[in-house]
C-alpha cells in the first residue's frame, strides 16, 4: 500500500480502539485499492517487460489486501458503511485525469513507492497493537464484535491467524519498499537518490499536515458557501431561464447552446 | 475521414463514443480504463485512448456532442434547491461548486485532451440523448408509422420522465415531468434504505425483490407515488434527495419501513433479509405500476406501433419485462445500455442529425478495443493450449461439460453493462455446484443474485415465454423472461427464485459464444454467462485486466479468437 490513509493514529486510538473503526477500515481498503489500480496501470504503461511483471505482481498483492479490509467492513453487523470503489476517486486516493505513473518519471515513481511503502509499513505497525491487544474487558462492546468478526474472516480460527494475515501484509509492504528502493539505487546517483527520497518524505509530511487540519478547511468552506448561497438567493431570478424544449432541437445554432 | 464524438460524464458511468462514416467505430466506458466501477468524472482516459488510437485532432473531428445541456441542468437543480435554503444548504453548496467543477466546464476539460474549434461543440438535451440511443437499436431501422419514446430517469436537464414521438430529426418532445418527481431517485432512495449505494446497488435491490412480498409494506408505498393522467408526483415528505446529498429517504420513510438496514446483514434466511426483500418487492411493484401507467396513458392517446424505453430506470430488466408483457402488440425496444453510459451514443447520434441530417444505426453488440500494454506483457501471461479455432472451441466445450469455467475474451468489447460473450465467464447450467461456485466463491457476488443463461434462438422459444415482436431485446439481456411449463429440471440453476431469467439469445453477432453453443447443441443447450470481472470491479478491458481478474478469481482457461489458453501460474 503506497496510498496514504487519512486516519489519525493517536495513542488513545491505539490503546482503546478506533472510535470510527469502519471509517478506518474503509480508508485502508480504499488506499489498498487505489494502490492496486496505480500498479496495474504502471504494469500496462511501462516499456520493460520485467518491470511490468513486477508491477503486476504488486497490483495483485494490493488487490488481496483490499479484500482483507473489505472483509473487515463486511463482517461488522453494526456497520452502515459500504466499500464503494468510486470513493477512491471522490476522496482523492486516485486522480481522475492521470495515473501516478503518467505523472512521474520511472525514477520518481520508484522513489514515491519506496517512501510511501515504508510509511505504510509504519501505519500497519501502528494498527497492529490495536488488532492484537484487543481485550474483551477493556474495550467497548462494539470492538469486541469487530474482533469476533475478524475471527470469522479467518474461518473461525484463533487470534494468532489474524496476526499471521497481518504479518503477511507487513512482509508484502516491506518487500515492495525494498524492491523500489533497490531499483532506485541502481538507476540514479546517490545524491539524486537522497534528494528524491527527501522530496517525497517532506511532501508527505506537508500533505498530512494539511489533511489533518480539517477544521480550518470547514471554516473556510462554510464562509464561502454561505456567501455564495446568500448571493444566489438574491439573484435567483437570473437563474430562471425560459427554454422551450418543444422547439426544433436539431437546429444547429440551438444545438450549440448550453441552455 | 471525419469523426464525430459523443461524451457522457460528470455524474456516473462516463463514456465516449466515436463515429466515422455513419458507423460507430469505438465505444469506451471510462471505468474500463480507470478500473473503478461507475467512474463519474470527465472521461479523460477514454478520450485520450481514442485520440491516440485514431489520431483525433481539430482537422479530423467534425463535432463533439455532450449528452446534456449543462447550463439548463445546473440552473434547474440549483433553482429547486434555493426554494428551501435552510434545509438544503449543503445541496446548494454542492451545486454551486459544480459551476466550475461540473458539466459547465466540459469544454475546458475537453480542451485539455483535445483542442477543437469552439463551434464544433454541441450540447444534446439529456433525455433526447437517451431517446436517440434507443433509436439506434430499433429493428427495421425504426421505419414505423408511429413511434413513442419513453425516458425514465433519475434526473437530466431538470427532467425526470420524458415522452417523445417520431424518429431521427423529427423526434419531438410531447411531455416531461420535472425533478424532484423522479422514479429513478424513488428507487435509489428505497435501495439506500436497504444499505445499497446509489447508482450502484439498484440491480442488486431488483434481484432481492423476487424474495419478498409487496403486500407487506403496501400501507407505506400507497402514499409514496401518485400517478394521475400523464403526470406522476412523489410525496416529498417521504424523501430527502431534493434536500440532502447523503440520504435520499426521509427519517419518516426509514422509520415506517423498520429502520435502515446494514448491507452486511443481507444474509438469506435472516429477519433483516426478509424485511429488505419485502421493501424491495414493494418498491419494484410501485415502480412497475408507475411505468406502466405512464406508458399506457400515451399509448391510448397516440396508438403507436413501436415504442422505446430508455433512461437509467430502463436498466431494471424486471420492469422492462412487464412493459413487454403488457404491450405484446407493440415492438418494444430497450437499448443495451439505456443509462447514462450509453447516452454517449445518443449524443453522437444527435451530432450526426444536427450536422448531416442523418441518424446512425448500430448493428453490432461490441466494438474493437486496443490494449494499453506497451511491453507486450500479455504474451507472457497465458500459455497456448490450442491454436486451431475448431479444436479450441471443441476443447473449451469439453472443459465446460466437465464442470470447468471458461473465460471468453474477444478483440471486441460490449457496449452495455452486460457481458454478451466478448468478456464473459461461462459454465454449464446443468452443474448446479459449478454455477453456485461461480456466483459466490469465484466472483464474490451475493448469493441471492441469479446468474444469466445463454442459448441459441431455436432453444430460446422452446424453453422461455418470449414475445416475438420484442425478441431483439434478448440479444443484449435487456429484459427478463419466464420459463415455459416444460422447462427441463436439469437447468434449474439458471433460474431466479421466481423462475425468471435474464436470458441472452445468441447469434452470429457473438461468434465465440455461438460457436460454443453450436458445439454443445443437444448436450448442453443452456449455458451460464457472467461478466469477466470480480464483483464490484469493471469488466476486464485488455488481456492484463483479464489475467489480473482470472488470477484473483482462481480461473484457468481463456478462449479467444486466437485459440484456447491457460493462465500462466508462475508470474
Amino acid at each position: 500500500m503506497f496510498k496514504q490513509v487519512l486516519v489519525k493514529l493517536t495513542e488513545t486510538s491505539r490503546q482503546n480502539g478506533f472510535k470510527n473503526r469502519e471509517v478506518v477500515y474503509l480508508d485502508f481498503a480504499l488506499a489498498e485499492f487505489a494502490s492496486a489500480i496505480e500498479m496495474l496501470q504502471a504494469a500496462k504503461l511501462v516499456d520493460q517487460k520485467m518491470l511490468a511483471k513486477g508491477f503486476l505482481r504488486h497490483a495483485l498483492d494490493e488487490y488481496e489486501h483490499t479484500e482483507f479490509f473489505k472483509q473487515l467492513l463486511k463482517d461488522d453487523p453494526t456497520n452502515h458503511i459500504k466499500f464503494d470503489p468510486r470513493l477512491a476517486e471522490k476522496l482523492g486516493f486516485l486522480r481522475t485525469d492521470l495515473f501516478l505513473f503518467e505523472r512521474k518519471s520511472l525514477q520518481n515513481f520508484s522513489a514515491f513507492i519506496a517512501v510511501n511503502e515504508a510509511n505504510a509499513l509504519k501505519v500497519f505497525l501502528n494498527i497492529r497493537p490495536f488488532i492484537t491487544k484487543t481485550n474483551i474487558e477493556k474495550i467497548p462492546r462494539l470492538d469486541q464484535i469487530i474482533f469476533d468478526e475478524i475471527e470469522h474472516l479467518t474461518n473461525n480460527q484463533n487470534q494468532n491467524e489474524v496476526q499471521q494475515i497481518f504479518s503477511s501484509l507487513l512482509k508484502d509492504e516491506a518487500r515492495h519498499a525494498r524492491l523500489s528502493n533497490d531499483y532506485l539505487k541502481k538507476v540514479v546517483s546517490p545524491w539524486t537518490f537522497r534528494y528524491l527520497k527527501s522530496k517525497y518524505w517532506l511532501g508527505n509530511k506537508v500533505r498530512h499536515f494539511w489533511a489533518s487540519h480539517k477544521k480550518v478547511h470547514s471554516v473556510i468552506d462554510g464562509i464561502v458557501t454561505k456567501t455564495v448561497i446568500f448571493l444566489l438567493i438574491k439573484f435567483r431570478w437570473a437563474l430562471n431561464f425560459s427554454s422551450n424544449s418543444r422547439n426544433n432541437e436539431f437546429n444547429k445554432s440551438r444545438a450549440r447552446l448550453m441552455l | 475521414m471525419k469523426y464525430l464524438i459523443g461524451v457522457s460524464g460528470f455524474y456516473h458511468d462516463s463514456s465516449v463514443c466515436l463515429v466515422a462514416d455513419d458507423q460507430v467505430i469505438a465505444f469506451i466506458k471510462e471505468e474500463s480504463l480507470t478500473r473503478v466501477k461507475g467512474s463519474s468524472g470527465f472521461p479523460y482516459r477514454s478520450l485520450d485512448h481514442l485520440k491516440s488510437t485514431y489520431a483525433l485532432n481539430n482537422q479530423t473531428v467534425e463535432a463533439v456532442s455532450f449528452y446534456e445541456k449543462p447550463l439548463k441542468a445546473w440552473t434547474a437543480l440549483i433553482s429547486h434547491s434555493l426554494t428551501q435554503p435552510q434545509s438544503a444548504h449543503n445541496l446548494i453548496a454542492h451545486h454551486a461548486k459544480q459551476f466550475w467543477r461540473g458539466p459547465l466546464s466540459f469544454k475546458v476539460k475537453f480542451d485539455k485532451c483535445l483542442k477543437l474549434d469552439t463551434d464544433k461543440f454541441i450540447y444534446a438535451p439529456h433525455h433526447l440523448s437517451h431517446v436517440l440511443t434507443a433509436q439506434c437499436y430499433m429493428p427495421s431501422d425504426g421505419h414505423y408509422s408511429s413511434v413513442l419514446h419513453f425516458v425514465f430517469d433519475a434526473v437530466g436537464d431538470g427532467d425526470s420522465i420524458s415522452v417523445y414521438s417520431g424518429m431521427h430529426a423529427d423526434t419531438r418532445l410531447l411531455h416531461n415531468i420535472k425533478f424532484p418527481h423522479s422514479l429513478g431517485l424513488f428507487y435509489s432512495a428505497l435501495a439506500q434504505v436497504c444499505g445499497f449505494a446509489v447508482n450502484d446497488g439498484e440491480y442488486k435491490f431488483m434481484a432481492l425483490s423476487s424474495f419478498g412480498d409487496p403486500q407487506h409494506f403496501k400501507h407505506v408505498f400507497d402514499n409514496l407515488i401518485m400517478p394521475s393522467g400523464p403526470e406522476l408526483k412523489l410525496n416529498m415528505d417521504w424523501f430527502s434527495f431534493h434536500k440532502r446529498l447523503d440520504y435520499g429517504f426521509s427519517e419518516r420513510l426509514a422509520t415506517s419501513l423498520g429502520g435502515k438496514i446494514s448491507p452486511c446483514n443481507l444474509v438469506p434466511g435472516t429477519e433483516e433479509f426478509k424485511r429488505a426483500a419485502n421493501i424491495a418487492a414493494a418498491a419494484q411493484q410501485s415502480l412497475e405500476t408507475s411505468i406502466l401507467h405512464i406508458i399506457k396513458f400515451w399509448i391510448d392517446e397516440f396508438k403507436p406501433v413501436a415504442i422505446t424505453v430508455s433512461g437509467g430506470v430502463a436498466q431494471n430488466s424486471v420492469a422492462m419485462s412487464k412493459v413487454i408483457k403488457n404491450f405484446p402488440d407493440l415492438v418494444v425496444t430497450i437499448p443495451p445500455s439505456p443509462g447514462d453510459s450509453g447516452a454517449a451514443l445518443g449524443a453522437v447520434n444527435y451530432a450526426s442529425l444536427v450536422c448531416k441530417n442523418r441518424g446512425i444505426r448500430v448493428k453490432k453488440l461490441a466494438f474493437k478495443v486496443t490494449s494499453q500494454s506497451r511491453s507486450n506483457l500479455s504474451k507472457d501471461l497465458f500459455s497456448k493450449i490450442s491454436k486451431k479455432p475448431t479444436e479450441a472451441i471443441s476443447l473449451a466445450a469439453s472443459l465446460i461439460t466437465s464442470g470447468e469455467h471458461v473465460c471468453l475474451f474477444s478483440k471486441k468489447m460490449e457496449i452495455g453493462p452486460r457481458a454478451l460473450g466478448f468478456r464473459s465467464i461461462i459454465c454449464s447450467a446443468k452443474k448446479s455446484d459449478a454455477v453456485r461456485r461461480l456466483n459466490v466463491m469465484i466472483k464474490g457476488r451475493e448469493e441471492y443474485r441469479p446468474l444469466a443463461p445463454v442459448c441459441l434462438d431455436s432453444v430460446a422459444t422452446r424453453f422461455f415465454k418470449i414475445s416475438t415482436r420484442s425478441k431483439h431485446n434478448h440479444m443484449w439481456m435487456a429484459s427478463t423472461v419466464f420459463v415455459n411449463d416444460d422447462f427441463p429440471d436439469e437447468y434449474q440453476s439458471a433460474l431466479h427464485i421466481d423462475r425468471s431469467a435474464r436470458l441472452q439469445i445468441v447469434n452470429s453477432d457473438a461468434p465465440l459464444l455461438e460457436a460454443i453453443l453450436v458445439e454443445l447443441k443437444g448436450k448442453e443447450d443452456l449455458l451460464i454467462n457472467t461478466s469477466l470481472n470480480v464483483a464490484g470491479d469493471p469488466i476486464a478491458f485488455d488481456l492484463i485486466d483479464a489475467f489480473a481478474n482470472m488470477k484473483r478469481m482462481g480461473l484457468k482457461y481463456l478462449l479467444s479468437e486466437d485459440g484456447l489458453f491457460c493462465l500462466n501460474e508462475d508470474l
